[in-house]
């Protein structure tokens, strides 16, 4: 099929393209589709250009490798979003027990610890917008569970249903996760403009 | 909309939330994932991951195949009634039989080594022979004294 055939293609007609025929650039078009909306979404849930970057890489891997994983039953962006999800998780599971143990040696061995390097934080690096860095650290105070759902519904604009598929939850799960999530963030942002 | 009232607040943080910037990934993203793709290491490690996980099952199914032929191994029955039924030795009875054995089995070995005392079949047949050639000389002893005897032969046979 022609390139310019492929592109007025839908996503799971793509994906479908990509596992018959294993076209490549079928699965190119999808990577163009969805590489900035996944990154958004990474970006937000783990405030981390560098590891957002290497989780999207790996989803789009996972994708290449698993393509037959695929069933034309599901939507093509939920199962995306739920492998772009897994992944970061994993990573902000991994993260929270470096820091545990980081911590603890540091009590321990009353030693310095690096400073992270927030030369790729595309907020501070490109419009130097104080108001986005200051949702963005109130947004990494939210519990991770509410955070997902916030993210999902009020960022990426998903549905109740689309937010359940990719959480793995029902759809009251996700309303009072958002809520709870809002709340949270809500309470933060007003401590914040408190001070 | 202001962040005291709850759902002014709600409100508040959704409008704060939409406003965000849209982060995109970097210029070479594309480039970096297909080459990522092509690498032979990533397309290696793909294939050991395969290989691993074909050889398990073959693993698996060596391993039941290995514990069947243990478990139906061909072994000579030892009926568990007969070894009841033998006698309790007393062990220092046991030591001195174990003694006595020692020495016949010894002895039995060394039977042939022993020169041959007439009671064994090869012995018999050496003393029969000796016996035979014994009895012929003492024959021919008993006619030469009859022949060479004066007494004898010069009594008188009608006395």
């Amino acid at each position: 099929m022609k390139q310019q055939n492929l592109i007025e293609l839908s996503d799971e007609e793509l994906i479908l393209e990509f596992q018959k025929n294993d076209n490549v650039e079928a699965f190119e078009i999808l990577m163009r589709r969805y590489k900035n909306p996944l990154m958004n979404y990474v970006y937000r849930f783990l405030g981390d250009y560098e590891a957002c970057t290497d989780i999207i890489q790996e989803t789009f891997i996972k994708l290449y490798r698993y393509k037959d994983l695929y069933s034309s039953i599901a939507k093509f962006s939920t199962w995306i979003y739920t492998i772009a999800g897994n992944l970061a998780r994993t990573e902000y599971r991994k993260r929270k027990k470096r820091r545990i143990l980081s911590i603890d040696a540091l009590t321990e061995k009353d030693e310095g610890f690096d400073i992270p390097d927030e030369r790729y934080r595309p907020d501070i690096e490109t419009d130097n917008d104080i108001k986005d860095e200051i949702i963005q650290k109130a947004l990494l105070k939210v519990s991770d569970t509410y955070r997902e759902a916030v993210i999902l519904r009020d960022i990426q604009g998903m549905s109740y249903e689309e937010i359940a598929e990719i959480t793995k939850t029902n759809e009251g799960t996700v309303k009072s996760r958002i809520n709870r999530g809002r709340a949270q963030l809500q309470k933060l942002l007003k401590d914040i403009y408190k001070e | 909309m202001s962040l005291d009232n709850i759902e002014d607040g709600h409100e508040y943080v959704i409008a704060k939330l939409k406003g965000l910037k849209k982060v995109s990934a970097p210029d070479n993203f594309e480039y970096r994932v297909m080459s990522k793709l092509k690498s032979p290491a990533e397309n290696s490690s793909g294939t050991k991951r395969k290989l691993f996980w074909g050889i398990i099952p073959l693993f698996i199914f060596l391993a039941v195949v290995g514990i069947l032929l243990f478990s139906y191994l061909p072994v000579k029955y030892k009926d568990p009634a007969v070894q009841k039924s033998q006698p309790v030795i007393n062990p220092s009875q046991k030591i001195s039989n174990s003694l006595n054995h020692s020495w016949k089995d010894g002895f039995k070995a060394n039977k042939n080594l022993i020169p041959s005392t007439g009671h064994s079949e090869e012995g018999g047949a050496v003393n029969k022979q000796m016996t035979d050639s014994g009895s012929k000389s003492r024959d021919s002893m008993i006619n030469k004294g009859k022949q060479n005897s004066p007494g004898k032969s010069k009594l008188p046979k009608n006395r």
